[in-house]
């Protein structure tokens, strides 16, 4: 039984199997969420505790049969499907789901803290999340890791790790972690697209597939050739990769411009933390 | 003095690029380095076989790719992993190629299951890659005495949950034959389409 998702060169079956290092992993992250919640100085709110419910379903979609398994050994749109989940879509629900005083409480321990502060410098994590995701796309670092359990974890847990950097800087509790103004979290979001064009246009373009793991894949479905896939997997990721960023993108411009009205913006559950901005 | 120097060498030229023109080209010594597929010391002579194409006609292979590169690949249709990675691949290749490389290329195609693989199976599971691709069918004797004659061992049949759902432990090699009716590279699993797309074209030259 393998603990993690990898590719192993079998055919592709649709038979369920068991991973039960995602479980432990989920449930790890559960359980830190937990005691740091129960260390802070008030309880979670149903939001809370729904958003990061929802972050960590999201997370074991990712990582979980039959996506975490298709995109580790078979098709480069599922693996991209997985990137968008783990880097783009879970890590704003789990911070979601993590109330300020918890966040505010980790602050006072030295190494944590100062990762919360340094996280939360845009420079900095647009510089790691970049980083990240042109590393993980490079061919002979795909094929090289995706082949082993312990390499398609790391790469799992750098993507997700990138995406917490992502949205740190926009979600982190304003003014205590925080200082950036709206305007210019919008400039940040739109700035986090661009990365991303380097890497999808290589998998658009490319003239023959790139990775060898998925080129040398048995075949999910025969009428997906593996430059189709690959292909697929570009468009994923620049078109759906970015709507959560231009969604968020819209939240924060919507609230702007309320708030420059002088209407007061409905409270919503990523902002119940939050100072004005 | 000069000019008669300079006349002789342009004279020679001359004879030297006419003579070069109207001469037939000679037999290149095939040099299969910088290829990605390894190199067969000493090189596998064109087995002389006939088996049945998917049109039910007898297909004599040596005859039949004389003077082309014959792709020689032994499989099944219902092979879950390698032939249709390898089938797919040559497929997408072949279609960006020249139509010079695409003229002088030959794939064909033996199964290894002739009990499950007939020649209508084989046509239907060709053109989902390619339509050229021959498929080439036989009784066991037939097809084992094709296999004699190349170093791709006997196929192993593996079975399976049911009567009709075994599978086949064959060769992964696509043995390449260039026009001197030997292969002198073989195409194991693992060779990519980049691979293919640099090599089919230094194969049709030689």
């Amino acid at each position: 039984m393998n603990w993690w998702c990898a590719a192993t060169g079998e055919a592709w079956s649709w038979g369920w199997k068991a991973y039960p290092g995602v479980w432990l992993f989920i449930a790890a992250l559960g359980y830190g969420w937990y005691r740091s919640v129960q260390r802070g100085p008030a309880p979670p709110s149903r939001a809370q505790r729904a958003w990061f419910a929802v972050g960590l379903f999201l997370l074991w979609l990712a990582l979980d049969w039959p996506i975490g398994a298709l995109g580790a050994g078979y098709l480069a749109s599922v693996h991209t499907v997985s990137y968008i989940l783990l880097s783009l879509v879970a890590p704003p629900c789990l911070i979601l789901g993590v109330p300020t005083g918890a966040v505010l409480s980790a602050l006072d321990r030295p190494l944590l803290g100062k990762l919360i502060r340094l996280a939360a410098r845009p420079a900095f994590s647009l510089a790691v999340f970049t980083a990240i995701l042109c590393l993980t796309h490079v061919p002979s670092i795909v094929d090289g890791l995706m082949g082993s359990q312990v390499g398609a974890f790391l790469v799992d847990i750098a993507w997700l790790g990138a995406g917490l950097c992502l949205w740190w800087p926009v979600m982190a509790p304003q003014p205590e972690v925080s200082t950036l103004r709206r305007p210019l979290k919008m400039a940040y979001l739109f700035a986090s697209t661009l990365p991303a064009i380097v890497p999808s246009a290589f998998l658009t373009f490319a003239e023959y597939p790139l990775y060898a793991t998925y080129e040398l894949a048995p075949r999910v479905f025969s009428i997906l050739t593996a430059q189709e896939d690959q292909k697929v997997a570009g468009l994923l990721m620049k078109v759906v990769g970015d709507l959560p960023v231009w969604f968020a993108f819209g939240v924060i411009f919507f609230r702007w411009s309320r708030s420059s009205q002088g209407t007061p913006p409905p409270v919503h559950p990523g902002e119940m933390r939050r100072g004005t901005a | 003095m000069r000019t008669t120097i300079r006349g002789v060498a342009a004279l020679l030229a001359v004879t030297m690029l006419l003579g070069t023109a109207c001469k037939p080209a000679a037999p290149r010594t095939f040099n299969p380095e910088g290829l990605a597929g390894p190199k067969i010391d000493p090189p596998v002579p064109k087995p002389d076989f006939i088996l049945t194409d998917t049109d039910g006609k007898p297909f004599n292979f040596r005859k039949e790719t004389e003077g082309k590169v014959a792709l020689l690949f032994f499989g099944y249709t219902h092979c879950p992993d390698i032939c249709p990675v390898h089938l797919a691949n040559i497929a997408a290749v072949l279609k960006k190629l020249s139509p010079e490389v695409n003229n002088a290329v030959r794939m064909v195609f033996v199964t290894t299951d002739p009990r499950r693989d007939t020649p209508e199976v084989i046509r239907a599971y060709l053109d989902k890659f390619d339509a050229r691709f021959i498929g080439l069918s036989g009784d066991s004797l037939a097809l084992r005495g094709a296999m004699r004659q190349l170093p791709v061992g006997t196929p192993i049949y593996e079975p399976g949950a049911n009567d009709s759902t075994y599978t086949i432990g064959h060769s992964a090699m696509v043995l390449a034959f260039t026009r001197d009716n030997l292969a002198h590279v073989v195409y194991p699993f693992g060779i990519r389409q980049q691979d293919w797309a640099r090599d089919l074209p230094l194969l049709a030259e030689q």
